[in-house]
């Protein structure tokens, strides 16, 4: 259950930062408020003793680079209008 | 429907932008095809397009791919995506996925990633800014 809790959590901190990021830096008022509803209610069912596990997390979907396990390999292609062509291919 | 935005660097001038690109399935119905398959096999005909670095050859540093049905509403596509995002992002890129309305593809150099989600929605945006201009 608490995995499963830090999870949820894990999840609507980055889809939050996504959003914001997608915003231009600031999401509305309701929007914001939606996800911190969320946020705060996952937090609740956690309760304190979890806190290093949250901080974890904080630090991890905020500080943390995303890992890559692979580079794209593409060069990108003309496609004319009207065609039908995936506009990269393997380099 | 199938969104695609690459950030792109061309090797000759070292510029860099994003290049997106608009695709659509006029007569294929959304239940018919098969969704993973539709970037690489059935893009859709070239509605439209969005070049900051005139192709070919730019090499490709990140990308996002979107696949939903032509009539999709953005907001849907927008949720959708964060969704994804939200349930990929404790893994490794690239992802690819089936997401709420479709299908999600992402990949990045590890150079970029420290700054993922901006370099995410910068794709986004674009993706969004030609759709709005062209989509249905």
């Amino acid at each position: 259950m608490t995995e499963r809790l830090l999870e949820r959590y894990r999840m609507l901190l980055a889809q939050l930062l996504f959003e914001r990021e997608a915003a231009g830096g600031d999401l509305p008022e309701e929007e914001e408020s939606r996800f911190v509803a969320a946020l705060d209610d996952v937090l609740r069912q956690l309760g304190p003793s979890v806190q290093a596990e949250i901080d974890r997390i904080d630090r991890e979907v905020t500080q943390v680079p995303l890992q890559v396990a692979e580079d794209p390999h593409f060069v990108d292609l003309a496609v004319a209008e009207g065609t039908s062509v995936l506009p990269r291919k393997a380099a | 429907m199938f969104i695609t935005a690459q950030h792109v660097v061309s090797p000759v001038s070292k510029l860099e932008g994003i290049n997106t690109f608009l695709f659509v399935h006029d007569g294929q119905a959304w239940e018919h095809v098969s969704v993973p398959d539709i970037p690489d096999q059935n893009p859709g005909v070239l509605r439209a397009q969005s070049i900051s670095v005139m192709p070919p050859g730019n090499r490709v540093r990140s990308y996002l791919d979107i696949v939903a049905p032509d009539e999709v509403r953005w907001d849907d596509v927008r949720v959708g995506l964060a969704e994804f995002v939200g349930r990929c992002s404790s893994g490794p890129l690239p992802w690819a996925g089936e997401s709420r309305n479709g299908y999600l593809r992402i990949g990045m150099e590890r150079a970029l990633s420290s700054a993922w989600q901006r370099e995410l929605a910068i794709l986004y945006r674009a993706a969004q800014v030609l759709w709005m201009a062209h989509g249905r």
